[in-house]
């Protein structure tokens, strides 16, 4: 089973700093290992965020981007006590989705 | 004529052996010289760096100098700790590692009491008990080599200095975060190694000829491998640290980091003099709030 992301979301003037760190090996598929066989591609594919109830973003995440890779944004319109819901996909078919409250 | 070149070559070459060791010998090989007068307390800086009144208090760092490359060693890089910096990253992660590793080991209650907290209480081990003389070991220790210790009790294999023993490092610092490191190095096996540390510090060796001094001290506010050099006073209360480059390191594999640096033949975590070493720079942070999980570049 996937480990929980960690989500840290904070009010900051009028908009709300969301940070979430994914847990993922994200690999490309382009390494070997020590015995020179290839490591199977593992990575995310796409992660959504929404905040009560509302889709706020969408990332479209591939190989490029690096292990355990965080995501950060600012987002208007939110207020503190709303419920932040990140949920990630990955290319083996493998989710997890993680809640927190904006503080 | 090949081999005449050959020959003049090697010449030249044996002239510059000698020419480097004479200007070695000048310098007694493994010299100690005592850079300045250290005081077992972070305030100690205000005499050697001055930097101390800027990162005294991480909550009151100047932001405008946080974002000054010109500065940013003057905040001795207090800025990537958690008080100040509210963002996410791998030394999260090994927390919550530490955590499950933790709670696994200590299912029975030996793990924490192994490690001298009193009813599993946690609170300021770090900040009042590391390094400390360990009676069991018969010698002075420092949290991650009690850990390894520890779980070696239990059959359990985790190696000072692995990801796994520097995350419940992490764990178990947490708990001190906000109180002052306290070890009293004036007296007993904590004096001798203060003293023995502070030796080390100073000792040249390696390919470079360099102690940690040479660096740590007289090339403080200078630049190099892209890095600026900071004080280490206040240093040992980050540690363990989430490096940037993806690396979870205890103390002492940043030691070994540095000596690699600089020539010189790393030792293994939780060796006595790394041990040594720890001493000193965990008393010139004495009075410095513990603060982890941080990063550093
Ligand atoms: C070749 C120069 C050099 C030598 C010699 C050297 N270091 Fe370092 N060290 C660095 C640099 C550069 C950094 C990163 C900048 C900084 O934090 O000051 C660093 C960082 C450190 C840090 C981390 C500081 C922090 O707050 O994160 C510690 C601890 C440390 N060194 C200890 C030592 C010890 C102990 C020795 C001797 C065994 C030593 N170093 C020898 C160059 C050196």
């Amino acid at each position: 089973m996937a480990s929980p992301m960690k989500i840290r979301a904070r009010m900051n003037g009028d908009a709300a700093q969301i940070r979430i760190l994914a847990v993922h090996p994200m690999e490309t598929g382009l390494r070997k290992d020590g015995a020179g066989k290839p490591i199977p591609a593992h990575y995310v594919q796409t992660l959504t965020v929404d905040v009560a109830g509302k889709r706020v973003a969408r990332y479209e995440v591939g190989t490029s981007v690096s292990k355990n890779p965080l995501f950060g944004f600012r987002v208007r319109g939110v207020k503190a006590g709303d419920k932040v819901v990140a949920s990630w996909v990955d290319n083996k078919g493998d989710t997890r989705t993680d809640e927190a409250v904006i503080e | 004529m090949r081999l005449a070149l050959l020959i003049s070559l090697a010449a030249v070459t044996a002239g510059a052996g000698t020419a480097l060791a004479q200007q070695r010998n000048a310098q007694p090989y493994r010299e100690h010289v005592p850079y300045i007068d250290w005081k077992p307390d972070v305030t100690g800086d205000i005499q050697h760096t001055g930097t101390y009144q800027y990162w005294k208090d991480r909550k009151a760092l100047n932001p405008d100098w946080v974002a000054s490359k010109e500065h940013q060693w003057q905040l001795n890089w207090k800025f990537m700790d958690p008080s100040y910096d509210d963002t996410l990253h791998g030394g999260h992660i090994a927390r919550d590692r530490g955590a499950a590793l933790y709670k696994k080991l200590d299912a029975g209650g030996a793990f924490a009491a192994c490690l001298g907290a009193r009813n599993g209480d946690l609170k300021g081990l770090r900040a009042n008990h590391y390094p400390q003389y360990s009676t069991a070991l018969g010698r002075v220790v420092g949290l991650e080599e009690m850990i390894e210790h520890c779980a070696a009790r239990q059959n359990v294999t985790l190696e000072n200095g692995s990801y796994d023993n520097s995350a419940i490092s992490v764990y178990v610092t947490e708990f001190s975060n906000g109180m002052p490191i306290n070890i009293d190095v004036s007296k007993g096996p904590l004096k001798d190694a203060f003293e023995r540390g502070r030796e080390r510090f100073h000792l040249r060796n390696g390919a470079t000829h360099f102690a940690c001094a040479t660096c740590h001290v007289t090339l403080v506010g200078r630049s190099l491998r892209g890095q600026v050099l900071t004080t280490p006073y206040g240093d040992a209360a980050h540690w363990p640290t989430y490096r940037t480059k993806d690396e979870l390191q205890s103390l002492h594999v940043r030691f070994a980091e540095c000596n690699r640096n600089a020539g010189a033949q790393p030792l293994r975590p939780g060796s006595p003099v790394y041990s040594d070493i720890e001493v000193f720079l965990t008393a010139l942070s004495n009075g410095y709030p513990v603060d982890v999980p941080s990063a550093r570049d």
